[in-house]
């Protein structure tokens, strides 16, 4: 065999030259780059979208979400049974925008925090847990997970009307980097069937959580 | 003027002919080589967060280029494999191409498997060693060295009686 590294070179250059001059500019590859770009950013954006979407409404979806309590195996309650309204440091706030607005707080912030608890008539609560997530909590039989610090704890019945929670948290001025932190509780108790509208309902036995107030927390520690 | 556009006009200034080129040498053919050539400036500036830098974009582009080229040659593989089934007749090459064809470069490069040409190219036209070869098809530098020995030994057969003319 004849052909050497240094002819196979040659041979390459000579190949090479017999291309044409490129037909194309930079004009012409800066409108297909700047396609390509628009198209990656706008299917970039459509994930960001949808994460953010879903991490949004999930949590909402979990506030309504009542689980039956162990055993019953019936539907949970058409109607709302146990309505927590909030206060924050006198500041009382929808139940929408503390969901999705949320509240700012800082590193080492005081918070008086006021729950009041609506019971209608014919339903009762036998415990309920309030204190802070990280975005994740659940029921089990033994109380709620995922829910720490626990501001409040309380195994004793309540019966229909107002009952009001007065509770006190230093955000911690030591928290990692999380983007907000929630105001959660969770409750288990007796209510109608379908409701406290009509009263004639069986009572079932219902445990649920809630988030209750999206704590935002700053960046800069005060 | 965006940093990629910048660094695309000084790419184009004076190495966009022989980028062409080596797309020329994979694919054997103007035309294609002019879109492979494009294909690969527009990934490797298409990439919003991923720019190439300045002093790495020719070696970027030639890099996915090569990437391109072997990943075209795959799919046309797999088309070929199945192409007789679909069609019910097998594609073979007119012989009096083989004449036409004055370019026995060309031709002998043509006769290598997409992988054994890009690894000729790369280290007879682009100087490339074996394990700059290897970093940029992610393969094994024994599997490049094996490709080249293999690509010289069939040029050596094609080409030799050309160059006794």
């Amino acid at each position: 065999m004849n052909l050497t590294e240094q002819d196979l070179c040659q041979h390459l250059e000579a190949a090479a030259r017999q291309a044409t001059p490129p037909r194309f500019t930079v004009g012409d590859l800066s409108v297909s780059i700047r396609k390509r770009r628009r198209r990656i950013i706008t299917a970039a954006s459509a994930c960001l979208a949808a994460v953010a979407a879903i991490a949004v409404v999930l949590p909402l979806g979990l506030i309504g979400g009542a689980s039956p309590g162990a055993g019953s195996g019936a539907p949970p309650p058409a109607v709302k049974p146990i309505m927590l309204t909030v206060s924050v440091n006198g500041q009382r706030l929808s139940p929408r925008d503390a969901l999705t607005r949320g509240l700012a707080v800082s590193r080492s912030e005081h918070l008086s925090i006021e729950v009041i608890a609506t019971i209608p008539s014919r339903a009762r609560i036998d415990g309920i847990w309030l204190g802070i997530s990280t975005g994740s909590i659940g029921q089990s039989r033994t109380g709620p997970i995922g829910l720490r610090p626990v501001l409040a704890h309380l195994r004793i019945h309540l019966g229909p009307g107002r009952h009001m929670f007065r509770l006190a948290w230093t955000v911690p001025a030591r928290l990692g980097n999380p983007a907000h932190l929630w105001l959660a509780g969770t409750w288990a108790g007796m209510v109608p069937e379908t409701g406290p509208a009509r009263s004639r309902e069986p009572l079932i036995q219902v445990a649920e959580y809630l988030y209750l107030v999206r704590l935002v927390l700053s960046r800069r520690a005060t | 003027m965006e940093s990629w556009r910048r660094v695309l006009t000084e790419l184009a200034g004076d190495r966009l002919e022989s980028l062409k080129r080596q797309a020329f040498l994979l694919c054997g053919d103007d035309d294609q080589a002019e879109d492979l050539a494009q294909d690969a400036l527009v990934r490797a500036f298409g990439r919003p967060l991923r720019a190439p830098r300045p002093e790495a974009a020719e070696a970027y582009v030639r890099t996915i280029m090569v990437n391109l080229f072997i990943d075209g040659a795959r799919r046309q593989s797999r088309w070929n494999r199945k192409a007789p089934l679909l069609a019910g007749t097998a594609t073979v090459p007119d012989p009096a191409d083989r004449i036409v064809t004055r370019d026995a470069v060309r031709t002998a490069l043509g006769s290598l498997s997409a992988r054994q040409r890009a690894c000729v190219v790369l280290r007879y036209y682009q100087d490339l060693t074996v394990p700059q070869i290897a970093a940029a098809l992610g393969m094994r530098d024994g599997t490049v060295k094996r490709h080249l020995s293999e690509a010289m030994d069939k040029l050596a057969v094609q080409l030799s009686p050309v160059e006794n003319r």
